[in-house]
């Protein structure tokens, strides 16, 4: 291992800039003292080696530490921990804070909160949150809602570049963190709501310059299709589908956001992110499979160039906004080492690819209510839909699930290579839905649906699951009263961690599902958890309480409970289960360890 | 204080001007009509349009001879004549057009299906379903887009541009009825004194079809003339003047094939008030008109107003819509000036500022019939 690092850095002495940032990326993602990238590490698995916490002692688990953030609305996304100093984001206004661990109290090295045009405000569809940021060679990399996306010095908070990727007034803005891969920050775009045209773009992460930009949908070029895109897979659409599969000219308000979690594989060299809901969620105006929306996108990080993609769910009739993460693993399946991409949709589906070049291998319902497909045609890719529940103008369509918040909305499952199972906040949610005539405005609303959402059969809202990927089967289940709409984090002390919106941080045997301990936190949470070595050598775990989102919109918003139609369906779903009741306001980053 | 000064020593001197003009000349004072320079068949510089025929005819009426201004008539047109001050009244103003203050209307035309005589169609609407199968070209953002979006016709449509592009890069209006004729386009949907001309003047072998409003979608209008707000005077002697000519009107009309729509029998919706002092209160004359409340509702969903403030009017990322709070005032001039972006400091995106008047006091007759909050706090 030390020889490795040092090869390394002597590589980095010769190397350009390009090489060395991939570099000081590739050693940090596999140092688990550290939790420097999104997803703890490229393949997105959120899984750490350390191990002084385990299943035998979690339920000695004590909050050592505590942070407000100063924001009110939802925190989703994690906090990141790079050598001594842990960086933490809030909610919209979006600030940044640098924290020295080396010192009791771990005290501030510096704070940053960007300048932003608050118009960016109104046209958020879901609540003002943000996913945190990213780090890479002395320089934190982030996104703002009014869709800047801007450098840091590390070291001292000072703004190093600051450019617009996004435009509010066209309703796009920005909640992701994005991801680096070699000298570039890669980034998409929120605003499915809002009639905008989805792209994902490249800016060098010293200068700020954008490198390429490829859109979600039309012309062959803007989408930027490689000569080989989908060679494997001719049947998943190649060229010119970008246009023909919408009427007219409505690709060019046709959505496909791109705001969820990206993952990496050096080896193929292809970074992995899917697109969200064609716009508007009336389907009637917008017959055709609306490529490529809602489909997983594998590119060229360099040249951005698409290799493959696949398409989800065609001609969305429901919402169900694509952008769930992948998490890159390797699996066994027939007796055969399969590089897997593992995809949990809002669709109910839980897909799993050979991530080379996007071979459907297998699709299988992870919330088992799903009723809008039979199954997904393994041979075509495409679902076998139940006519009864495609949505359309003028109509109602009763008791669909899951609901448009999705079978599990963007919280990121993780993985264990210990158990090699995945964990995944789940919710059993249905929904009734029509479509309704909507006239396009640019930086108005988009929407064009009444959705009204409640309880699945069974009347819980969630369920925190345990998966195997290569069965394609559930091991475990945890119901829940609420949505589980946090990540999960899982180690090799065979503990998983996961959160409420009701407030619990939980600990649970990542093999049985056997409960360990639970704390209450100061607001619910739909933060990611995560873990790492502090200076002084203990194993912290630490996440995000701060009820939001979506589902949490009418708590956080604090809505009247007068009209369930509220924050897109959101209120009759969150005060039917009597969140308004469980927990209130506020941002706090909580620490928990071992006495 | 310095600006109404001088304001009032330059109408001192443009007054005094025009009486020693009066005087010198001894010719009537014109009628000074803000012309569209290159509009055919309704005006250009020869004077060889409909309206310009018309704007002899009223002018004489009146005693006076037509002068023009020419600007074309479309973004920029009130703000560079009218309120410019270099000349008094514009003809053909489509009902709708608030920054002037309208007539009477003297003729009312409509978007028409037209198709070429040889075609073999009978198309009498535009549910007629021979429309499946055909390629119809439309103006684009005009009613008739929207009324065959809404047929599912969205596929078969080809896109014209209504507006005269002064750098050239788009087709001029009457593309679209030469397409029709070539056979380019199938069948057309167009605005309706563009067709007429084309067939009568122009002598095209065309079938026209006037169309009248749907729900929620005006396709038949009041054409009008329009003065600077506040220019009663004006007004009053114009009406006049057209209630003197509406036969002669009429003549001019049909020898340029503008097809003519009968006025509606039933009452007409109450039209927007005109303040006659433009400083009032705007005060919303749709509160409790169940039809209006009607048309609301549909417009809030379809402007996208239930994204934010919910569907049932409680809210989401924007306020809740039916409680007693309201962030800037809760009467109908400060709601009016949210819809239309005019508020310093709103949140609420300014898109809606070209939304015309009407479906702004439909929407607001539609959030008031939600309120649920103390019936002592109303103030509307």
């Amino acid at each position: 291992m030390k020889r490795n690092i040092c090869a390394l850095v002597a590589a980095a002495l010769w190397l350009p800039w390009a090489v060395t940032a991939n570099q000081d990326l590739m050693s940090r993602q596999t140092d688990d003292n550290q939790w420097a990238l999104p997803g703890k590490n490229y393949s997105a698995t959120r899984y750490s080696t350390l191990s002084q916490i385990t299943s035998n002692n979690a339920r000695n688990l004590r909050q050592v530490w505590s942070f407000s953030t100063g924001a009110l609305r939802g925190h989703e996304g994690q906090p990141l921990v790079v050598d001594t100093t842990m960086y933490v984001h809030s909610a919209f206004p979006n600030h940044v804070y640098a924290l020295d661990l080396t010192k009791e109290g771990w005290p501030m090295k510096w704070r940053y909160t960007p300048v932003q045009d608050e118009r960016a405000v109104a046209v958020a569809c879901c609540d003002l949150v943000h996913r945190g940021v990213n780090y890479v060679q002395g320089k934190i990399l982030m996104s703002t809602l009014d869709g800047h996306v801007l450098a840091l010095d590390a070291e001292t908070g000072k703004e190093l570049w600051n450019v617009r990727n996004a435009d509010p007034t066209r309703g796009e803005t920005m909640t992701m963190s994005g991801l680096v891969i070699k000298d570039k920050y890669i980034v998409g775009v929120s605003g499915g709501e809002f009639g905008i045209r989805g792209w994902v773009a490249a800016y060098d992460i010293n200068s700020g310059k954008q490198l390429w930009k490829a859109y979600s949908m039309g012309p062959d070029a803007d989408i930027m299709l490689a000569p080989d895109f989908n060679q494997a897979n001719p049947h998943y659409g190649q060229k010119g589908l970008g246009t023909s599969t919408w009427p007219g000219e409505r690709w060019r308000n046709g959505g496909g956001s791109t705001w969820g979690w990206y993952a990496y594989d050096p080896d193929l060299d292809l970074v992995y992110y899917s697109t969200g809901n064609p716009g508007t969620w009336n389907p009637t105006v917008r017959e055709g499979d609306n490529k490529w929306s809602m489909s997983i996108f594998a590119r060229d990080p360099d040249t951005g160039m698409a290799k493959w993609a696949y398409q989800m769910t065609p001609w969305d009739a429901w919402d169900y906004d694509g952008i769930n993460e992948h998490v890159l693993i390797d699996v066994t399946m027939a007796g055969r080492p399969v590089k897997a991409l593992v995809h949990f949709d809002r669709n109910g589906f839980a897909y799993l690819l050979d991530r080379t070049n996007g071979t459907l291998l297998s699709a299988e319902k992870f919330v088992p209510t799903t009723n809008w497909a039979e199954r997904i045609d393994l041979k075509t890719g495409r679902p076998v839909e139940v006519p009864s529940k495609r949505t359309r103008q003028g109509v109602e369509t009763k008791d669909i699930c899951p609901a448009a918040m999705g079978a599990k909305n963007q919280q990121p499952v993780s993985y264990s290579p210990r158990t090699r199972l995945i964990y995944a906040g789940t919710n059993n949610l249905c929904m009734n839905y029509e479509g309704v005539e909507v006239q396009y405005i640019a930086g108005a609303p988009y929407v064009g649906a009444n959705v009204r959402i409640f309880a699945g059969p069974g009347g819980h809202q969630g369920e925190f699951i345990a998966w195997d990927p290569a069965a394609g089967k559930k091991v475990w289940g945890i119901t829940e009263p609420f949505p589980v709409w946090t990540g999960t984090v899982v180690t090799a002390g065979d503990v998983v961690f996961y959160g409420t919106m009701d407030g619990w941080f939980k600990a649970v045997n990542a093999k049985t599902g056997a409960p360990l301990w639970k704390q209450k936190l100061a607001s619910g949470s739909i933060g990611n958890p995560i873990t790492f070595m502090g200076p002084d050598k203990k194993q912290y775990i630490a996440i995000y309480s701060g009820i939001g989102g979506w589902f949490g919109l009418p708590v956080a918003g604090n809505l009247s409970r007068e009209d369930p139609l509220g924050a897109l369906g959101a209120v009759g779903a969150a005060y039917g289960s009597g969140l308004d009741k469980a927990t209130s306001v506020g941002g706090t980053l909580h620490v928990f360890a071992l006495p | 204080m310095a600006l109404t000064h001088m304001r009032r020593t330059l109408s001192a001197i443009f007054a005094g001007c025009a009486v020693l003009i009066g005087t010198a000349s001894a010719q009537p004072a014109p009628l000074r009509i803000c012309g569209d320079p290159d509009n055919l068949p309704f005006s250009n510089e020869k004077l060889e349009g409909f309206e310009n025929k018309i704007g002899a005819l009223i002018a004489a009426d009146l005693g006076a001879a037509p002068s023009y201004a020419w600007w074309p008539h479309q973004r920029g047109l009130v703000r560079n004549t009218i309120d410019a001050g270099t000349c008094d009244v514009i003809f053909g103003v489509p009902e709708g057009l608030d920054v002037v203050l309208w007539t009477k209307p003297y003729y009312r035309t409509s978007y028409v299906i037209a198709y070429r005589n040889d075609r073999g169609y009978r198309i009498a609407s535009l549910d007629a379903p021979e429309l499946k199968g055909l390629r119809l070209g439309v103006y684009a953002n005009t009613p008739p887009e929207e009324s065959l979006a809404r047929r599912g016709l969205l596929n078969n449509l080809s896109l014209y541009s209504l507006y005269f592009d002064p750098l050239g890069t788009q087709d001029r209006p009457l593309k679209l009825l030469a397409d029709l004729v070539a056979g380019v386009v199938d069948a057309a949907v167009p605005w309706g004194p563009l067709a007429g001309y084309y067939a009568k003047k122009l002598n095209a072998p065309l079938v026209i079809v006037p169309l009248e409003d749907e729900p929620g979608v005006p396709l038949a209008f009041d054409i009008s003339m329009g003065v600077k707000k506040g220019n009663n005077e004006l007004k009053a002697r114009l009406e006049a003047a057209i209630d003197r000519r509406q036969a002669e009107i009429r003549t001019i009309l049909e020898e340029y094939g503008v097809p003519l729509v009968p006025a509606h029998d039933a009452a007409p919706a109450p039209r927007t008030p005109q303040a006659a002092d433009p400083g009032a209160p705007r005060a919303n004359p749709f509160t409790g008109n169940a039809a209006m409340i009607a048309e609301g509702r549909g417009l809030y969903v379809k402007v996208g107003c239930q994204a934010c403030h919910g569907g049932g009017g409680g809210g989401g990322m924007a306020v809740s819509l039916i409680d007693t709070a309201w962030k800037f005032g809760s009467d109908d001039d400060t709601l009016y000036r949210l819809i239309k972006g005019q508020i310093a400091g709103q949140t609420m995106p300014a898109v809606y500022s070209t939304l015309p008047d009407e479906p702004v006091w439909q929407l607001l007759a539609f959030i008031r019939s939600l309120y649920i909050g103390d019936p002592t706090k109303i103030n509307w």
